[in-house]
This record gives structure tokens, sequence and C-alpha cells, in this order.
């Protein structure tokens, strides 16, 4: 094992003691005739260990207490109301397990997406059949004053006309 | 890990008895505020993380499965808490420093919110260069005594996870030192 990987241990389960007995003395072993690893032991040992030791706990205002006790009481006091309480056993009632919960609002969701989509196509249908229609009345008017050009153009054969013709 | 309070008493609190609960919060408080604060490293923000810690164990007491050690369970509630509080402080703080930018106000934006007894706490001075969830890691480990398996519980993490943190938190205070913690505060 190179020294990279001994001091790898050493950052974390050597100097937590997390090692069993054997895999320990190996490294100690290792320590006694590598000053490299034993210094950068040391260093380990001082800024990341030894700076923890004797840290002073906070403590803790009794105000919190009273404050966590006046929040329960009042959670009890509106879980006494009947009304409430009828509320609160109905909707354990309705309770529903989180999977099946899950997959309806998936389907909900499809469900949704598919009207849409549905939706959407009946619109481009009106569409369609408004374009359709549109077209249509334009091809309407357009034959119509088609129509008006060859009744002009076929007013030839008036009696008046041919009169002059 | 070692239960804090006996069964009796836990089950007395499950049932909604406020004299054993106070049982268990007289048991939990004094370690649940140390590992808040000093990931939090605010006195009333620390203060209100317990709080809802003990709320949220009241609430939850009555699903307590007693297969996991009690005492582990308190730990995750209030590590988890206390990471999310730190979070939410650490947001307001980047927003702070923005709005005091703007403004052309210099403000040291490891002082806003930091409570004053506290601040030449050398203890904290040098979590404070960490991130929560390594912070969370070397106070459960340095300042609460818990092994690699009990932190890998409490933090729903791997083993591996807990000595990457550690290691990661070790080299840093190493690196810390190298430069001189003071140049850094």
């Amino acid at each position: 094992m190179n020294c990279d990987r001994i001091k790898e241990i050493i950052l974390t389960d050597y100097i937590d003691g997390e090692m069993k007995e054997e895999q320990k003395k190996f490294i100690d072993r290792h320590l006694s005739g590598c000053a490299d690893c034993r210094n950068f032991y040391e260093t380990v040992k001082t800024d990341a260990k030894d700076v923890f030791q004797g840290a002073e706990r906070p403590e803790l205002p009794e105000a919190v207490w009273q404050k966590v006790k006046t929040a329960i009481i009042e959670k009890q006091i509106k879980s006494e109301n009947p009304v409430r309480r009828f509320w609160e056993s109905l909707s354990d009632l309705l309770v529903i397990p989180r999977p099946v919960v899950a997959v309806a609002t998936v389907a909900v969701f499809f469900c949704i997406v598919l009207a849409l989509a549905g939706i959407k196509i009946t619109r481009t249908g009106d569409l369609s059949v408004n374009m359709q229609h549109m077209v249509e009345l334009f091809d309407y008017s357009a034959g119509g004053a088609a129509d008006d050009t060859e009744e002009n153009q076929s007013g030839f054969g008036t009696s008046i006309e041919e009169y002059f013709l | 890990m070692e239960d804090i309070v006996s069964k009796e008493i836990l089950e007395k609190a499950m049932r909604g008895d406020l004299e054993a609960f106070e049982s268990v919060y007289r048991a939990s408080a004094g370690f649940v505020y140390n590992v808040a604060f000093r990931v939090v490293h605010n006195k009333e923000e620390a203060e209100e993380v317990v709080q809802d810690v003990f709320l949220k164990i009241y609430d939850k007491l009555k699903g307590f499965r007693s297969e996991s050690s009690f005492k582990t369970w308190v730990y995750r509630i209030t590590a988890n808490a206390a990471i999310n509080r730190y979070k939410r402080i650490a947001k307001e703080k980047e927003r702070h420093v923005e709005f005091d930018e703007n403004c052309d106000v210099a403000v040291d934006a490891d002082k806003i919110g930091m409570d004053e007894k506290y601040y030449k706490d050398k203890v904290n001075d040098i979590l404070d260069k960490l991130n929560p969830d390594q912070k969370a890691c070397v106070v459960l480990r340095e300042l609460e005594g818990l092994s690699y398996q009990e932190i890998s519980s409490v933090l729903n993490v791997g083993i591996n996870t807990v000595r990457t943190r550690l290691k990661r938190a070790r080299e840093r205070f190493m690196d810390l030192n190298k430069g001189g913690v003071e140049n850094e505060l």
C-alpha cells in the first residue's frame, strides 16, 4: 500500500478509530517507519480533530420548552373540538395510499392532455369546415361574378343590340 | 445507538401524554440544540429549529416504529431541519448581499444574522467553511460522537459518502490552517 492510500485512511477510518485491530496495527507499523505519513497524521490530529476537543455545548433557554408546550396544548385543544375531530376522522377515512395518488395524478394528467388535444382537433375540424365554407362562399361569389360577366358578355343577344348590330 | 428514554415513557408520549413528552424533550433537547446551533450558527434560528423538531416529533410520534433507534430518529429529524434552515438562511443572505451590492454598501456576508456571543467560537468559525452536508457530518462525528454507521442512518446516505464528506471537510481544515485561518476569516 502506498503512502497516498495510507494518508486517505488516516484522514478517515484511522483517525476516527473505525478500523479493525489488525488493520489498525498495519497502519501503526507503516507510521513507525514513515516520517512523512507520521507528520501527516499529526497535522490531521491537530487541525481536524483536536480543534473540536472541549467544544462548549450551547445552553438551551427554558423558554423554548414553554413555546413547544404552548403549541402542543393549542393543538390538543383544536383536536378536541368535536367538529374538527369529525372532519379529521372523515379525512382519515379518505386517506389514499401514496402510489394510488401518484397513479391517479398521472391518469388525470393524461386525461387532461387528451381532452385538450381533442378540443384542439375539434377546433381544427371546425376551422377546416369554416374554411371550406369560406372557400365555397368565395367560389360562389366568384362564380356569381363570372356568371354576371358571362351574362354581360352574352348580352349581345338582346333585341335592341341585335337591332343595332 | 443507545436510547435516551425508556420504552414506557416513549409509549406514554406516543399516546399524547404531555408529561412523558416533556421527559423526551429533557432527554434530547440538548443534542438537538447543539446540532442545530452548530449547523445554522445562529442562536435564534437554532431555537426555532428546536421548536420545529419537537413539534414534528410530537406529530409523528404515533407513527414511530420502535425497530429503529429513537435517538437516531431524533437526530435524523434534527439534521434535516437544521440543513434546510441553513440553506434558507444562506439564500436570504445572498439576496441581502445582492441588494447591498446594488446599494453600494459594504457588508461582510459571513456576519449577517450571526450571533455575537458565539462569533468568536473557533469551532463555528471553521465549520462555516464547509457546505451544510459536510458540516452535519462533522458535527455528528466530532461533537456528538456518532459512528460512521450511525451517521449513515441519520443522514440516510452510504458509509462511503460519510467517509468522503469527512475526508473533504478535514482536507479543508488543513488547507485553512496552511493558509492561516485568520486570513480566511
